[in-house]
Protein backbone atom coordinates (compact mmCIF):
# COMPACT_ATOMS: atom_id res chain seq x y z
CA UNK A 1 0.00 0.00 0.00
CA UNK A 2 1.47 3.41 -0.86
CA UNK A 3 1.69 6.11 1.57
CA UNK A 4 -0.87 7.98 -0.25
CA UNK A 5 -3.33 5.42 0.23
CA UNK A 6 -2.27 4.99 3.68
CA UNK A 7 -3.00 8.73 4.60
CA UNK A 8 -6.32 9.14 2.90
CA UNK A 9 -7.40 5.94 5.00
CA UNK A 10 -6.39 8.02 8.02
CA UNK A 11 -7.78 10.88 6.86
CA UNK A 12 -11.12 9.03 5.97
CA UNK A 13 -10.83 7.71 9.63
CA UNK A 14 -10.32 11.50 11.44
CA UNK A 15 -13.48 12.48 8.98
CA UNK A 16 -15.85 10.27 10.34
CA UNK A 17 -14.69 10.73 13.66
CA UNK A 18 -15.24 13.92 13.31
CA UNK A 19 -18.70 13.43 11.82
CA UNK A 20 -19.86 11.13 14.37
CA UNK A 21 -19.61 13.28 17.28
CA UNK A 22 -21.20 16.36 15.45
CA UNK A 23 -23.58 14.17 14.35
CA UNK A 24 -27.05 13.91 16.48
CA UNK A 25 -30.61 13.32 16.57
CA UNK A 26 -31.41 16.96 17.03
CA UNK A 27 -29.25 18.55 14.10
CA UNK A 28 -25.56 18.68 12.46
CA UNK A 29 -23.34 20.26 15.05
CA UNK A 30 -22.58 21.54 18.49
CA UNK A 31 -24.44 25.11 18.72
CA UNK A 32 -27.98 22.94 18.28
CA UNK A 33 -26.89 21.17 22.10
CA UNK A 34 -27.68 24.57 23.82
CA UNK A 35 -26.24 24.40 27.47
CA UNK A 36 -26.10 20.93 28.02
CA UNK A 37 -23.36 20.91 24.78
CA UNK A 38 -20.31 19.97 27.28
CA UNK A 39 -21.90 17.34 28.78
CA UNK A 40 -23.56 15.26 25.51
CA UNK A 41 -20.71 15.92 23.98
CA UNK A 42 -18.10 14.25 26.67
CA UNK A 43 -20.21 11.74 28.22
CA UNK A 44 -22.63 10.76 25.15
CA UNK A 45 -21.31 11.59 22.10
CA UNK A 46 -17.85 10.75 22.81
CA UNK A 47 -18.07 7.89 24.80
CA UNK A 48 -20.36 6.06 22.12
CA UNK A 49 -17.99 7.41 19.05
CA UNK A 50 -14.83 5.92 20.89
CA UNK A 51 -16.88 2.84 21.69
CA UNK A 52 -18.01 1.92 17.92
CA UNK A 53 -13.96 2.84 17.23
CA UNK A 54 -12.06 0.27 19.40
CA UNK A 55 -15.16 -2.32 18.48
CA UNK A 56 -14.30 -1.68 14.81
CA UNK A 57 -10.59 -2.07 15.40
CA UNK A 58 -10.84 -5.12 17.39
CA UNK A 59 -13.38 -6.87 15.42
CA UNK A 60 -11.13 -5.85 12.24
CA UNK A 61 -7.96 -6.64 13.65
CA UNK A 62 -9.26 -10.21 15.01
CA UNK A 63 -11.20 -10.67 11.39
CA UNK A 64 -7.43 -9.81 9.55
CA UNK A 65 -5.82 -12.47 12.33
CA UNK A 66 -8.02 -15.30 11.81
CA UNK A 67 -8.03 -14.93 8.13
CA UNK A 68 -4.87 -14.99 8.29
CA UNK A 69 -4.25 -17.70 10.67
CA UNK A 70 -6.69 -20.34 8.89
CA UNK A 71 -5.54 -18.75 4.91
CA UNK A 72 -9.01 -18.50 4.47
CA UNK A 73 -10.60 -15.10 3.23
CA UNK A 74 -13.71 -15.94 4.51
CA UNK A 75 -12.84 -16.88 8.38
CA UNK A 76 -14.02 -14.07 10.44
CA UNK A 77 -14.69 -13.54 14.40
CA UNK A 78 -18.17 -15.54 14.57
CA UNK A 79 -16.05 -18.83 13.21
CA UNK A 80 -14.26 -19.59 16.72
CA UNK A 81 -17.27 -19.54 18.92
CA UNK A 82 -15.87 -16.98 20.94
CA UNK A 83 -18.94 -14.23 19.89
CA UNK A 84 -21.56 -17.09 20.80
CA UNK A 85 -19.94 -18.21 23.98
CA UNK A 86 -19.44 -14.35 24.99
CA UNK A 87 -22.99 -13.98 24.18
CA UNK A 88 -24.41 -17.23 25.73
CA UNK A 89 -22.65 -16.12 29.32
CA UNK A 90 -24.22 -13.16 28.90
CA UNK A 91 -27.51 -14.29 28.30
CA UNK A 92 -27.04 -16.81 31.19
CA UNK A 93 -26.78 -14.41 33.60
CA UNK A 94 -29.91 -12.13 32.53
CA UNK A 95 -31.86 -15.02 32.50
CA UNK A 96 -31.20 -16.09 35.69
CA UNK A 97 -31.53 -12.56 37.51
CA UNK A 98 -28.69 -12.86 39.85
CA UNK A 99 -27.96 -9.54 41.28
CA UNK A 100 -24.55 -8.77 40.28
CA UNK A 101 -21.88 -7.46 43.03
CA UNK A 102 -20.62 -4.72 40.30
CA UNK A 103 -20.92 -2.96 37.24
CA UNK A 104 -17.99 -4.69 35.90
CA UNK A 105 -19.47 -8.20 36.99
CA UNK A 106 -21.42 -8.90 33.65
CA UNK A 107 -18.82 -8.09 31.31
CA UNK A 108 -15.89 -9.92 33.47
CA UNK A 109 -18.60 -13.24 32.89
CA UNK A 110 -18.86 -12.57 29.35
CA UNK A 111 -15.33 -12.31 28.71
CA UNK A 112 -14.93 -15.50 30.93
CA UNK A 113 -17.81 -17.61 28.51
CA UNK A 114 -15.57 -15.81 25.67
CA UNK A 115 -12.27 -18.08 26.98
CA UNK A 116 -14.78 -21.04 27.97
CA UNK A 117 -15.74 -21.47 23.97
CA UNK A 118 -12.02 -21.06 23.55
CA UNK A 119 -11.12 -23.94 25.82
CA UNK A 120 -14.38 -25.82 24.18
CA UNK A 121 -12.41 -24.89 20.97
CA UNK A 122 -8.79 -26.77 22.19
CA UNK A 123 -10.91 -29.75 23.03
CA UNK A 124 -12.90 -30.31 20.32
CA UNK A 125 -10.02 -30.12 17.61
CA UNK A 126 -7.88 -32.18 20.61
CA UNK A 127 -5.12 -29.32 20.47
CA UNK A 128 -4.37 -29.94 16.88
CA UNK A 129 -4.04 -26.63 15.06
CA UNK A 130 -4.74 -27.31 11.71
CA UNK A 131 -6.94 -24.91 9.90
CA UNK A 132 -9.32 -26.94 8.51
CA UNK A 133 -10.13 -28.94 12.19
CA UNK A 134 -10.50 -25.62 14.18
CA UNK A 135 -12.82 -24.44 11.88
CA UNK A 136 -15.09 -27.27 12.30
CA UNK A 137 -14.73 -27.14 15.74
CA UNK A 138 -14.96 -23.52 15.69
CA UNK A 139 -18.39 -23.98 14.31
CA UNK A 140 -19.37 -26.59 16.10
CA UNK A 141 -18.87 -24.09 19.32
CA UNK A 142 -21.11 -21.78 17.36
CA UNK A 143 -23.85 -23.64 16.66
CA UNK A 144 -23.97 -25.09 20.03
CA UNK A 145 -23.71 -21.84 21.84
CA UNK A 146 -26.28 -20.12 19.36
CA UNK A 147 -28.43 -22.77 20.36
CA UNK A 148 -28.85 -22.36 23.70
CA UNK A 149 -28.92 -18.83 23.36
CA UNK A 150 -31.88 -18.90 21.34
CA UNK A 151 -32.71 -21.44 23.90
CA UNK A 152 -32.58 -19.20 27.15
CA UNK A 153 -34.42 -16.33 24.63
CA UNK A 154 -37.41 -18.52 24.07
CA UNK A 155 -37.63 -19.75 27.88
CA UNK A 156 -37.63 -15.67 28.76
CA UNK A 157 -39.77 -14.79 31.57
CA UNK A 158 -41.49 -11.95 29.56
CA UNK A 159 -41.85 -10.12 26.08
CA UNK A 160 -40.16 -7.13 27.43
CA UNK A 161 -36.95 -9.40 28.22
CA UNK A 162 -37.11 -11.20 25.44
CA UNK A 163 -37.22 -7.66 23.52
CA UNK A 164 -34.46 -6.19 25.54
CA UNK A 165 -31.86 -9.59 25.27
CA UNK A 166 -32.72 -9.75 21.49
CA UNK A 167 -31.88 -6.43 21.16
CA UNK A 168 -28.12 -6.30 22.84
CA UNK A 169 -27.74 -9.59 20.70
CA UNK A 170 -28.17 -7.61 17.95
CA UNK A 171 -25.39 -5.62 18.86
CA UNK A 172 -25.56 -1.30 19.49
CA UNK A 173 -22.80 1.36 21.23
CA UNK A 174 -25.90 3.00 21.92
CA UNK A 175 -26.41 4.33 25.57
CA UNK A 176 -23.33 2.80 26.73
CA UNK A 177 -20.65 4.72 28.50
CA UNK A 178 -16.67 5.34 29.73
CA UNK A 179 -17.14 1.91 31.74
CA UNK A 180 -17.80 0.25 28.24
CA UNK A 181 -14.74 2.32 26.81
CA UNK A 182 -12.39 1.62 29.72
CA UNK A 183 -12.96 -2.53 29.57
CA UNK A 184 -12.20 -2.11 25.95
CA UNK A 185 -8.76 -0.41 26.09
CA UNK A 186 -7.35 -2.88 28.35
CA UNK A 187 -8.11 -5.75 25.98
CA UNK A 188 -7.24 -4.57 22.95
CA UNK A 189 -3.90 -3.51 24.19
CA UNK A 190 -3.32 -6.71 26.02
CA UNK A 191 -3.99 -8.47 22.84
CA UNK A 192 -2.02 -6.10 20.67
CA UNK A 193 0.88 -7.16 22.99
CA UNK A 194 0.10 -11.05 22.37
CA UNK A 195 -0.05 -9.99 18.75
CA UNK A 196 2.74 -8.08 18.48
CA UNK A 197 5.16 -10.92 20.17
CA UNK A 198 3.69 -13.80 17.83
CA UNK A 199 3.96 -11.28 15.03
CA UNK A 200 7.08 -13.23 13.19
CA UNK A 201 4.41 -16.66 13.62
CA UNK A 202 1.71 -14.42 12.83
CA UNK A 203 3.51 -13.19 9.51
CA UNK A 204 5.15 -16.96 8.14
CA UNK A 205 1.53 -18.06 7.72
CA UNK A 206 2.13 -16.86 4.16
CA UNK A 207 3.74 -20.08 3.91
CA UNK A 208 1.78 -23.17 3.29
CA UNK A 209 1.40 -25.96 6.44
CA UNK A 210 4.34 -28.10 5.20
CA UNK A 211 6.87 -24.93 4.84
CA UNK A 212 5.94 -23.32 8.26
CA UNK A 213 6.36 -26.55 10.37
CA UNK A 214 10.07 -26.06 9.16
CA UNK A 215 10.89 -22.64 10.45
CA UNK A 216 11.39 -23.39 13.93
CA UNK A 217 7.88 -22.23 15.33
CA UNK A 218 6.29 -24.28 18.76
CA UNK A 219 3.32 -23.95 16.33
CA UNK A 220 0.43 -25.30 19.37
CA UNK A 221 2.14 -23.00 21.88
CA UNK A 222 1.99 -20.15 19.41
CA UNK A 223 -1.36 -21.18 17.44
CA UNK A 224 -3.26 -21.07 21.14
CA UNK A 225 -1.50 -17.70 22.29
CA UNK A 226 -2.98 -15.84 19.07
CA UNK A 227 -6.10 -17.39 19.49
CA UNK A 228 -6.38 -16.09 22.67
CA UNK A 229 -5.12 -12.68 21.90
CA UNK A 230 -8.48 -13.32 19.25
CA UNK A 231 -10.64 -14.14 21.93
CA UNK A 232 -9.51 -10.99 24.40
CA UNK A 233 -11.10 -8.81 21.34
CA UNK A 234 -13.61 -10.79 20.49
CA UNK A 235 -15.51 -11.04 23.75
CA UNK A 236 -14.86 -7.18 24.86
CA UNK A 237 -16.88 -6.35 21.88
CA UNK A 238 -19.50 -8.62 22.33
CA UNK A 239 -19.48 -7.82 26.33
CA UNK A 240 -19.08 -3.90 25.55
CA UNK A 241 -21.41 -3.82 22.08
CA UNK A 242 -22.97 -7.24 21.62
CA UNK A 243 -22.24 -9.07 18.60
CA UNK A 244 -21.45 -7.52 15.15
CA UNK A 245 -20.93 -9.32 12.18
CA UNK A 246 -19.10 -9.04 9.33
CA UNK A 247 -17.20 -5.83 10.31
CA UNK A 248 -14.84 -8.28 11.24
CA UNK A 249 -14.84 -10.10 7.49
CA UNK A 250 -15.17 -6.62 5.75
CA UNK A 251 -12.63 -4.92 7.16
CA UNK A 252 -9.59 -7.57 5.69
CA UNK A 253 -10.76 -7.29 2.66
CA UNK A 254 -11.35 -3.57 2.14
CA UNK A 255 -8.20 -3.31 3.27
CA UNK A 256 -6.70 -6.57 0.55
CA UNK A 257 -9.08 -3.96 -2.08
CA UNK A 258 -6.31 -1.13 -1.19
CA UNK A 259 -3.65 -3.67 -2.21
CA UNK A 260 -1.95 -4.62 0.96
CA UNK A 261 -1.14 -8.28 1.27
CA UNK A 262 1.47 -8.95 3.91
CA UNK A 263 0.08 -10.06 6.69
CA UNK A 264 1.00 -7.63 9.32
CA UNK A 265 0.47 -4.52 8.02
CA UNK A 266 -3.02 -6.05 6.48
CA UNK A 267 -4.20 -6.50 10.30
CA UNK A 268 -2.92 -3.15 11.70
CA UNK A 269 -4.58 -1.86 8.69
CA UNK A 270 -7.96 -3.83 8.99
CA UNK A 271 -8.23 -2.30 13.00
CA UNK A 272 -8.05 0.73 11.36
CA UNK A 273 -10.46 0.23 8.19
CA UNK A 274 -12.69 -1.90 10.72
CA UNK A 275 -12.60 1.21 13.15
CA UNK A 276 -13.20 3.57 10.68
CA UNK A 277 -15.69 1.46 8.99
CA UNK A 278 -17.93 1.07 12.51
CA UNK A 279 -17.92 4.71 13.22
CA UNK A 280 -19.16 5.45 10.25
CA UNK A 281 -22.03 3.12 10.38
CA UNK A 282 -23.16 4.00 13.67
CA UNK A 283 -23.25 7.62 12.36
CA UNK A 284 -25.64 6.24 9.82
CA UNK A 285 -27.33 4.05 12.91
CA UNK A 286 -27.44 7.62 14.65
CA UNK A 287 -29.08 9.43 11.99
CA UNK A 288 -31.53 7.24 10.23
CA UNK A 289 -35.06 8.44 11.03
CA UNK A 290 -36.77 5.88 12.60
CA UNK A 291 -38.53 5.73 15.73
CA UNK A 292 -36.66 3.14 17.21
CA UNK A 293 -32.96 3.75 16.69
CA UNK A 294 -32.08 0.49 14.30
CA UNK A 295 -29.15 -1.70 16.14
CA UNK A 296 -25.32 -1.15 14.68
CA UNK A 297 -25.38 -5.09 14.12
CA UNK A 298 -28.18 -5.20 11.45
CA UNK A 299 -27.11 -2.23 9.47
CA UNK A 300 -23.73 -3.86 9.37
CA UNK A 301 -25.27 -7.23 8.32
CA UNK A 302 -27.04 -5.27 5.63
CA UNK A 303 -23.61 -3.84 4.02
CA UNK A 304 -21.95 -7.17 5.04
CA UNK A 305 -23.61 -9.49 3.26
CA UNK A 306 -24.04 -8.12 -0.14
CA UNK A 307 -19.98 -7.86 0.38
CA UNK A 308 -19.72 -11.86 1.03
CA UNK A 309 -22.22 -12.46 -2.11
CA UNK A 310 -20.00 -10.52 -4.16
CA UNK A 311 -16.56 -12.14 -2.79
CA UNK A 312 -18.40 -15.61 -3.48
CA UNK A 313 -19.72 -14.74 -7.00
CA UNK A 314 -15.89 -13.53 -7.47
CA UNK A 315 -14.38 -16.33 -6.21
CA UNK A 316 -16.97 -18.86 -8.37
CA UNK A 317 -16.24 -16.87 -11.90
CA UNK A 318 -12.70 -16.31 -11.39
CA UNK B 1 30.19 -34.23 9.82
CA UNK B 2 27.72 -36.84 8.62
CA UNK B 3 24.46 -38.48 8.65
CA UNK B 4 23.79 -41.85 10.50
CA UNK B 5 20.27 -43.05 10.27
CA UNK B 6 19.70 -45.72 12.34
CA UNK B 7 16.38 -48.17 11.59
CA UNK B 8 14.03 -45.22 11.46
CA UNK B 9 10.76 -46.14 11.26
CA UNK B 10 7.33 -44.42 11.27
CA UNK B 11 4.10 -46.42 11.43
CA UNK B 12 3.70 -48.93 8.17
CA UNK B 13 5.09 -45.90 5.93
CA UNK B 14 8.54 -46.38 7.10
CA UNK B 15 10.47 -49.15 8.49
CA UNK B 16 13.98 -50.05 10.11
CA UNK B 17 15.85 -48.05 7.28
CA UNK B 18 19.52 -47.26 7.98
CA UNK B 19 22.12 -45.56 6.08
CA UNK B 20 24.95 -43.10 6.53
CA UNK B 21 26.32 -40.16 4.60
CA UNK B 22 29.58 -37.73 5.18
CA UNK B 23 28.96 -33.97 4.84
CA UNK B 24 29.70 -33.32 0.97
CA UNK B 25 27.58 -35.67 -0.53
CA UNK B 26 25.12 -35.08 -2.43
CA UNK B 27 22.11 -38.38 -1.37
CA UNK B 28 19.13 -39.05 -3.30
CA UNK B 29 15.88 -40.77 -1.56
CA UNK B 30 14.43 -43.00 -4.59
CA UNK B 31 11.51 -45.51 -4.87
CA UNK B 32 8.38 -45.61 -6.65
CA UNK B 33 5.26 -43.34 -5.42
CA UNK B 34 4.49 -44.43 -2.00
CA UNK B 35 7.81 -46.16 -1.62
CA UNK B 36 8.06 -43.92 1.65
CA UNK B 37 10.21 -41.03 0.31
CA UNK B 38 8.58 -38.03 1.73
CA UNK B 39 8.20 -40.29 5.18
CA UNK B 40 11.71 -40.50 4.94
CA UNK B 41 12.52 -37.11 4.39
CA UNK B 42 10.45 -36.25 7.38
CA UNK B 43 11.31 -38.63 9.97
CA UNK B 44 14.74 -37.88 9.23
CA UNK B 45 14.71 -33.25 9.30
CA UNK B 46 12.21 -34.39 12.81
CA UNK B 47 8.85 -33.07 11.55
CA UNK B 48 7.59 -36.65 11.83
CA UNK B 49 8.79 -38.22 15.39
CA UNK B 50 10.19 -41.52 14.50
CA UNK B 51 8.31 -44.61 16.06
CA UNK B 52 11.17 -46.44 16.66
CA UNK B 53 15.23 -45.83 15.35
CA UNK B 54 16.91 -42.41 15.19
CA UNK B 55 18.72 -39.58 12.78
CA UNK B 56 21.77 -38.22 13.80
CA UNK B 57 23.82 -35.51 12.22
CA UNK B 58 26.87 -33.74 13.64
CA UNK B 59 26.63 -36.28 16.09
CA UNK B 60 23.03 -34.66 17.22
CA UNK B 61 19.81 -36.66 17.73
CA UNK B 62 17.42 -34.63 15.21
CA UNK B 63 13.71 -35.58 16.45
CA UNK B 64 15.32 -34.51 20.49
CA UNK B 65 16.31 -30.62 19.00
CA UNK B 66 13.95 -28.16 19.82
CA UNK B 67 12.31 -26.59 16.41
CA UNK B 68 14.46 -23.29 16.35
CA UNK B 69 17.91 -25.96 16.53
CA UNK B 70 16.49 -28.05 13.77
CA UNK B 71 15.40 -24.77 11.57
CA UNK B 72 19.00 -23.31 12.29
CA UNK B 73 20.16 -26.90 11.11
CA UNK B 74 18.05 -27.77 8.54
CA UNK B 75 16.71 -26.09 5.18
CA UNK B 76 14.00 -27.82 4.06
CA UNK B 77 11.80 -27.72 0.65
CA UNK B 78 8.44 -29.34 1.00
CA UNK B 79 7.25 -31.53 -1.58
CA UNK B 80 4.41 -29.34 -3.29
CA UNK B 81 4.01 -26.15 -1.12
CA UNK B 82 1.10 -24.18 -2.35
CA UNK B 83 1.38 -20.41 -3.05
CA UNK B 84 -1.82 -18.74 -0.99
CA UNK B 85 -1.31 -15.41 -0.44
CA UNK B 86 -1.00 -12.71 -3.55
CA UNK B 87 2.28 -11.19 -1.63
CA UNK B 88 5.48 -10.62 -3.69
CA UNK B 89 8.25 -13.00 -4.03
CA UNK B 90 10.64 -10.25 -2.76
CA UNK B 91 8.45 -10.34 0.49
CA UNK B 92 8.07 -13.68 0.59
CA UNK B 93 12.13 -14.71 0.66
CA UNK B 94 12.08 -11.84 3.50
CA UNK B 95 9.73 -13.73 5.49
CA UNK B 96 11.96 -16.95 4.90
CA UNK B 97 14.20 -15.10 6.73
CA UNK B 98 12.45 -16.16 10.20
CA UNK B 99 14.40 -17.60 12.79
CA UNK B 100 17.78 -17.99 11.02
CA UNK B 101 21.03 -17.04 12.28
CA UNK B 102 23.29 -15.23 9.68
CA UNK B 103 26.14 -14.19 8.81
CA UNK B 104 25.23 -11.47 6.65
CA UNK B 105 22.47 -9.06 6.32
CA UNK B 106 19.12 -9.89 5.47
CA UNK B 107 18.86 -8.23 2.20
CA UNK B 108 22.61 -9.74 1.00
CA UNK B 109 21.50 -13.09 1.84
CA UNK B 110 18.07 -12.80 0.07
CA UNK B 111 20.80 -11.66 -2.65
CA UNK B 112 22.75 -14.31 -2.48
CA UNK B 113 19.23 -16.99 -2.91
CA UNK B 114 18.25 -14.59 -5.64
CA UNK B 115 21.79 -14.91 -8.11
CA UNK B 116 21.73 -18.83 -7.45
CA UNK B 117 18.64 -19.30 -8.71
CA UNK B 118 18.28 -16.65 -11.36
CA UNK B 119 14.72 -15.24 -10.16
CA UNK B 120 15.80 -11.51 -9.69
CA UNK B 121 12.84 -11.12 -12.59
CA UNK B 122 9.81 -12.08 -10.25
CA UNK B 123 11.14 -10.14 -7.38
CA UNK B 124 7.84 -7.61 -7.93
CA UNK B 125 5.44 -9.89 -8.41
CA UNK B 126 2.73 -12.11 -6.87
CA UNK B 127 4.23 -15.53 -6.02
CA UNK B 128 0.70 -16.63 -7.13
CA UNK B 129 1.33 -15.10 -10.78
CA UNK B 130 3.98 -17.37 -11.05
CA UNK B 131 4.12 -20.48 -13.26
CA UNK B 132 4.95 -23.91 -11.42
CA UNK B 133 8.51 -24.25 -12.25
CA UNK B 134 8.96 -20.67 -11.65
CA UNK B 135 7.14 -20.78 -8.05
CA UNK B 136 9.40 -23.71 -7.74
CA UNK B 137 12.44 -22.27 -8.25
CA UNK B 138 11.38 -19.08 -5.91
CA UNK B 139 10.19 -21.63 -3.08
CA UNK B 140 13.82 -23.97 -3.65
CA UNK B 141 15.94 -20.17 -2.90
CA UNK B 142 13.75 -19.55 0.04
CA UNK B 143 14.79 -23.23 1.74
CA UNK B 144 18.47 -21.93 0.58
CA UNK B 145 18.11 -19.11 3.05
CA UNK B 146 20.28 -19.45 6.00
CA UNK B 147 23.08 -21.42 4.62
CA UNK B 148 22.60 -23.63 6.93
CA UNK B 149 24.77 -27.31 7.03
CA UNK B 150 22.00 -29.70 5.98
CA UNK B 151 19.65 -29.40 3.24
CA UNK B 152 16.71 -31.72 2.61
CA UNK B 153 14.40 -31.23 -0.72
CA UNK B 154 11.36 -33.14 -1.43
CA UNK B 155 11.64 -33.41 -5.29
CA UNK B 156 13.48 -30.40 -6.07
CA UNK B 157 13.04 -30.73 -9.64
CA UNK B 158 9.84 -31.36 -9.97
CA UNK B 159 7.33 -28.80 -12.66
CA UNK B 160 10.93 -27.49 -13.60
CA UNK B 161 12.25 -27.61 -17.34
CA UNK B 162 14.83 -29.37 -18.77
CA UNK B 163 17.38 -26.18 -18.09
CA UNK B 164 16.20 -25.74 -14.93
CA UNK B 165 16.17 -29.44 -13.35
CA UNK B 166 20.07 -29.02 -14.68
CA UNK B 167 20.28 -25.64 -13.29
CA UNK B 168 19.02 -27.05 -9.64
CA UNK B 169 20.82 -30.42 -9.69
CA UNK B 170 24.14 -28.70 -10.32
CA UNK B 171 23.61 -26.30 -7.60
CA UNK B 172 22.79 -28.99 -5.51
CA UNK B 173 25.85 -30.60 -6.32
CA UNK B 174 27.86 -27.63 -6.31
CA UNK B 175 26.50 -26.56 -2.43
CA UNK B 176 27.37 -30.54 -1.50
CA UNK B 177 31.01 -29.92 -2.95
CA UNK B 178 31.43 -27.24 -0.70
CA UNK B 179 30.86 -29.37 2.34
CA UNK B 180 26.84 -29.58 2.63
CA UNK B 181 24.77 -31.96 3.51
CA UNK B 182 21.93 -32.88 0.97
CA UNK B 183 19.56 -35.25 0.86
CA UNK B 184 17.13 -35.23 -2.08
CA UNK B 185 13.97 -37.29 -2.96
CA UNK B 186 14.12 -37.98 -6.09
CA UNK B 187 11.62 -39.20 -9.46
CA UNK B 188 13.68 -39.00 -12.23
CA UNK B 189 16.71 -41.71 -11.89
CA UNK B 190 18.66 -40.24 -14.71
CA UNK B 191 19.05 -37.41 -12.76
CA UNK B 192 19.39 -39.51 -9.98
CA UNK B 193 22.06 -41.71 -11.21
CA UNK B 194 24.39 -38.57 -12.96
CA UNK B 195 24.52 -36.29 -9.97
CA UNK B 196 24.09 -38.24 -6.72
CA UNK B 197 27.16 -39.37 -4.73
CA UNK B 198 24.82 -41.52 -2.85
CA UNK B 199 21.40 -43.24 -3.71
CA UNK B 200 18.75 -44.73 -1.38
CA UNK B 201 16.19 -46.77 -2.57
CA UNK B 202 13.17 -47.49 -0.70
CA UNK B 203 10.01 -49.92 -1.50
CA UNK B 204 6.65 -50.22 0.43
CA UNK B 205 8.51 -48.19 3.11
CA UNK B 206 11.61 -50.67 3.32
CA UNK B 207 14.89 -50.43 2.15
CA UNK B 208 15.77 -51.95 -0.76
CA UNK B 209 19.54 -50.65 -0.98
CA UNK B 210 22.08 -47.74 -0.09
CA UNK B 211 25.08 -46.77 -1.75
CA UNK B 212 26.36 -45.39 -4.79
CA UNK B 213 24.39 -45.38 -7.66
CA UNK B 214 25.83 -47.90 -9.59
CA UNK B 215 25.66 -50.34 -7.06
CA UNK B 216 21.69 -48.98 -5.92
CA UNK B 217 20.21 -49.17 -9.25
CA UNK B 218 20.72 -52.91 -10.75
CA UNK B 219 18.06 -54.45 -12.89
CA UNK B 220 16.95 -56.79 -9.93
CA UNK B 221 16.54 -53.01 -7.77
CA UNK B 222 14.08 -52.02 -10.68
CA UNK B 223 12.25 -54.97 -11.22
CA UNK B 224 11.61 -55.25 -7.96
CA UNK B 225 11.33 -50.98 -6.88
CA UNK B 226 9.69 -50.16 -10.21
CA UNK B 227 8.59 -52.64 -11.67
CA UNK B 228 10.35 -52.09 -14.56
CA UNK B 229 13.10 -53.24 -17.00
CA UNK B 230 15.92 -50.55 -18.27
CA UNK B 231 18.85 -49.46 -19.90
CA UNK B 232 21.86 -47.64 -19.46
CA UNK B 233 23.09 -45.08 -22.08
CA UNK B 234 26.35 -44.03 -20.78
CA UNK B 235 28.12 -41.17 -22.84
CA UNK B 236 31.05 -38.84 -22.01
CA UNK B 237 28.02 -36.41 -20.53
CA UNK B 238 26.61 -39.22 -18.04
CA UNK B 239 24.44 -41.82 -18.37
CA UNK B 240 20.42 -42.18 -18.73
CA UNK B 241 18.21 -44.66 -18.06
CA UNK B 242 16.20 -45.72 -21.18
CA UNK B 243 13.35 -47.71 -19.62
CA UNK B 244 11.81 -50.66 -21.22
CA UNK B 245 7.78 -50.16 -22.75
CA UNK B 246 5.66 -51.89 -20.62
CA UNK B 247 3.80 -55.26 -21.23
CA UNK B 248 0.81 -54.31 -22.22
CA UNK B 249 -2.64 -56.45 -20.26
CA UNK B 250 -3.70 -59.01 -22.49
Amino acid sequence: MGRLTLAALVLFIIAVMALHTLLGSTGWGMAVLGDNAAMIFYELRLPRMLLALLNGIALGVAGAVLQVLFRNPLAEPGITGVASGSALAVVLVLYSGLVLPSLWALPAIGMLGGLLSLIALWLIAGGNTSGFRLILAGVAVASLAGALVALVLNLAPNPFAYLEWSLWLLGSVANRGWEQVLLMLPNIVLAGAVLYWQRNYVDAHIFDVATLATLGFRQRFATWWVLLAVTLLISASVVTAGVIGFIGLLAPHAVRLLGEHRPLPLIALSGLCGGGLLVLIDAVVKTIPTTVELQLGVVAAFLGAPWLIYLLAKQRFA
Amino acid sequence: MSLVCEELSFGARLQQVSFSAATGQLVGIIGANGAGKTTLLQALTGQLAPTTGRATFANATIAQLAPLEQRRLIGFLPQNPAAHSDITVAHFLRSGLVNLSLRQSPSAEVKRVVALLNIHDYLARPLTQLSGGEQRRVQLARALLGDQPWLACDEPTASLDLHYQLHVMQLLKRLAQQGKMITVALHDLSLAARFCDQLVLLNKGHLVAAGEPATVLTDDNLASAFGISARWLCTEQGVALLPSLLKQPS
